[in-house]
């Protein structure tokens, strides 16, 4: 059916000789005001996504800073013990100094130099994928991954282990307010934005849970603290 | 009911009582999944004003779908995708047929969707010789068994770990045990290398944001990722109605639909896709297709009765508090629909007597609307559905006859009298210790299974005049003895308003005493 026909029996049957073509107006919009104003102080906020993350069987820990975050990171790998990492792309890497920690491990870092089912395919063969985290929500424990030439959909779902690590300046108390930034600029949002909260699951035989069926059985969120000193 | 080969609601649901299994599993599954809800309502607080925001933003939508749709469609384009309109069920799986024979796709991987499911895509596929392979457990479960799903969202809630293993020891799983891991990682495997070699992947849309052209889907086990990141092409199929105007509403929704359907703050993954990968991303489909369905959801719009219907966010709460799903399943319902929301939905997309009897599959309590995130009355739809069947004459003429009688007795007292003292009489037979036990008669349908009150040997009337003068009485006493303790009758009245100018709270008690 043609799309003009298809609007036109949609109007005509809301009582309109034609499709509306300004946008409606309303009255409300959105969360609840009473939720919007839900509003946590960061240490609480960090308390909550920990609290909330580990529920859900992930696992979570804030560093004071980035380099103390580094040496944690190197325990857990070692705990760990995978053969081969999958990591978002080499300039993401280098701006976390992360080649150190990484060194030692066979890697599949994702480029888009690289031909893409190629990359895919190596993945596939990771024992734990190493992402960073665009948005973070403490309400749920969240981790928000947005799609790009370097942050590949993939790196956060197709190993067994997903390692995310979470500067505290992206983690907000509510999901509404990681969507406000994706609404930002309706025009120009990513082609894959996904919101991460707890391991992969499934409760599909006899309501028995069970982790870990298509992504990731087990997730680690690796906050540090990135405001600026003073703040 | 007059459907020829067809079987009936109530034929269906007689199968079904029979099944032990499906009844205790079913019962098992929804109490865990209504209790989950019940609990994560209660955490989050203020359910009441949540589902009223619900019901608004799902409100305002539908009753603008006009403007919502094209919004949505055209950023979807100006993202580089591609809309298709479908009028029906037919031209839809035209749609997804014609881009599957175009990109000679010869490996499909879908993730859970329920508009495929009413589009019956799947047949259509495979009979290009294509392999159609659902990715939710649960799906994969009764694609394996041949069988349609039996719950909105938990699709293979009738089966039990000796027929899973059966199910895929069949599909080459060697050495099975009964425990999850081992089910759950057979499914992992297979469903891994089908993602990776797949050509066309399939999905369902929770929801469609109309400001960006976004599709959103709740997932738990991450197959709905799987099938919108590897294979080169993504099919979206949606009802035409599963839209929300911003991703601020998106909010409101993410605070329900988890909650309302599993019990869980926020599903495992919420994905939202926004047009087909962009130039040097790697992964994430070349092209993206989305399919938007009427199938007779617009005859709905402007029908002050049923419009709301497509407030629908399929969610399942409505199944899980359902007498009378909870007794029968899913498969009862006969359509890929079930539950209240089935009963209701199903002879709406479906006019016509085929699925008409749906609508007395329901005892009219009212849960399901107490448990719907958005408020949609299923209960009075039900009553009007049955209207409508009434209506079209779509009634036994015995049925007709009774309430034409009942109609005639009750709008006449000396009738209404007439008929009870005849009643009184003719009842003796069939009464044993005051209540009617038979196995035939025009009650049959109660008083097969529970006991039927008789009719009383002396009428309320009749007896109104004893009760009356006795009531009287009573009053009296009480009044008398008060006096006699306080001296004065309705003493601690007069202390109350003295002491407290505010009207008492207690008014039935206040009442009685000023008598």
């Amino acid at each position: 059916m043609n799309e003009a026909a298809f609007l036109q029996r949609i109007a005509a049957r809301l009582g309109r000789p034609a499709p509306l073509c300004e946008p409606p107006a309303r009255d409300e919009v959105g969360a609840p005001a009473f939720w919007r104003d839900y509003h946590l102080p960061m240490e609480a906020r960090v308390e909550k996504f920990i609290t909330e993350l580990e529920k859900l069987g992930g696992h979570a820990r804030a560093f004071e800073n980035l380099a103390a975050l580094r040496t944690g990171l190197a325990d857990l790998l070692a705990q760990l013990a995978p053969r081969r990492i999958g990591t978002w792309g080499p300039s993401w890497v280098r701006a976390h100094g992360l080649e150190e920690v990484l060194a030692g491990y066979e890697q599949v870092a994702w480029s888009p130099e690289e031909d893409g089912r190629t990359v895919i395919r190596r993945l596939a063969q990771v024992d734990v994928g190493i992402t960073g985290c665009d948005f973070a929500v403490a309400d749920t424990g969240t981790i928000g991954v947005v799609t790009s030439p370097e942050q590949g959909r993939s790196v956060s779902l197709l190993p067994p282990v997903h390692i995310a690590l979470v500067p505290v300046s992206r983690l907000h108390t509510r999901l509404g307010e990681a969507l406000a930034i994706v609404a930002e600029r309706p025009d120009a949002v990513a082609s894959s934005v996904n919101f991460i909260t707890g391991p992969s699951r499934s409760s599909d035989i006899e309501g028995d849970g069970t982790v870990g069926i298509h992504g990731p059985a087990a997730v680690f969120a690796l906050l540090w603290d990135d405001r600026e000193p003073g703040r | 009911m007059e459907a020829g080969h067809r079987t009936t609601v109530m034929e269906r649901a007689h199968q079904a009582l029979q099944d032990e299994f499906l009844r205790k599993a079913v019962r098992f599954t929804t109490a865990r999944l209504k209790n989950n809800k019940l609990r994560a309502a209660d955490e989050l607080g203020r359910w009441e004003d949540w589902r009223e925001q619900g019901r608004r933003i799902r409100a305002h939508t539908v009753a603008h779908l006009d403007y919502y749709l094209k919004q949505f469609a055209d950023n979807v384009r100006a993202r580089g995708g591609h809309v298709h309109f479908a009028a029906d069920a037919a031209e839809a799986s035209e749609v997804v047929t014609r881009i599957v024979r175009e990109k000679q796709a010869r490996r499909i991987v879908k993730s859970k969707s329920m508009v495929s499911e009413e589009v019956h895509i799947n047949r259509h596929l495979e009979a290009l010789g294509a392999e159609v392979v659902e990715t939710d457990l649960g799906e994969y479960i009764i694609q394996l068994a041949g069988e349609a799903p039996s719950h909105i969202i938990a699709p293979a809630i009738h089966k039990n770990r000796e027929q899973i293993r059966d199910l895929f020891t069949k599909a080459g799983g060697e050495n099975l045990g009964t425990d999850t891991p081992s089910l759950a990682g057979f499914a992992r495997r297979q469903l891994r290398e089908k993602f990776l070699q797949a050509d066309v992947g399939i999905t369902g849309c929770n929801f469609g944001i109309a400001e960006s052209g976004t599709v959103v889907l709740f997932t738990n086990e991450g197959n709905g990722r799987m099938v919108t990141t590897l294979p080169p092409v993504h099919i979206v199929m949606m009802g035409m109605e599963r839209l929300l105007p911003t991703f601020a509403d998106l909010e409101v929704m993410a605070n329900l639909l988890p909650r309302a359907g599993t019990g869980q703050k926020l599903t495992a993954y919420m994905s939202m896709i926004t047009g087909p990968r962009r130039p040097d991303e790697l992964d994430g489909p070349e092209e993206l297709h989305v399919v938007i369905l009427d199938n007779n959801r617009s005859s709905q719009l402007g029908d002050p009765d049923f419009q709301e219907v497509l407030h629908c966010i399929r969610c399942g709460a409505c199944l899980n508090v359902c007498p009378v799903y909870r007794q029968i399943g899913g498969h009862a319902y006969g359509s890929v629909y079930s539950g209240p929301i089935g009963a209701v939905l199903t002879p709406l997309l479906n006019q016509g007597p085929e699925y008409a009897d749906l609508p007395y599959a329901s005892s009219l309590c009212g849960a399901c609307y107490e448990a719907c995130p958005v408020k949609i009355p299923l209960h009075d739809m039900l009553v009007r559905l049955r209207q409508r069947n009434v209506r079209e004459g779509r009634v036994k003429s015995a049925e007709r006859m009774a309430f034409r009688g009942f109609r005639q007795v009750f709008a006449s007292p000396g009738r209404y009298r007439f008929v009870l003292r005849v009643a009184r009489t003719a009842q003796r037979p069939l009464v044993r210790q005051g209540y009617i036990e038979s196995t035939f008669g025009p009650l049959f349908g109660w008083t097969h299974s529970r006991h039927a009150p008789a009719l009383d040997p002396a009428p309320f009337r009749d007896r109104w005049k004893r009760l009356s003068s006795e009531l009287a009485e009573r009053a009296a006493e009480a009044r008398s003895e008060r006096t006699a303790v306080t001296g004065r009758p309705d003493d601690d009245l007069h202390q109350g308003r003295a002491s407290n100018d505010a009207p008492r709270q207690d008014g039935v008690k206040g009442g009685d005493e000023r008598e």
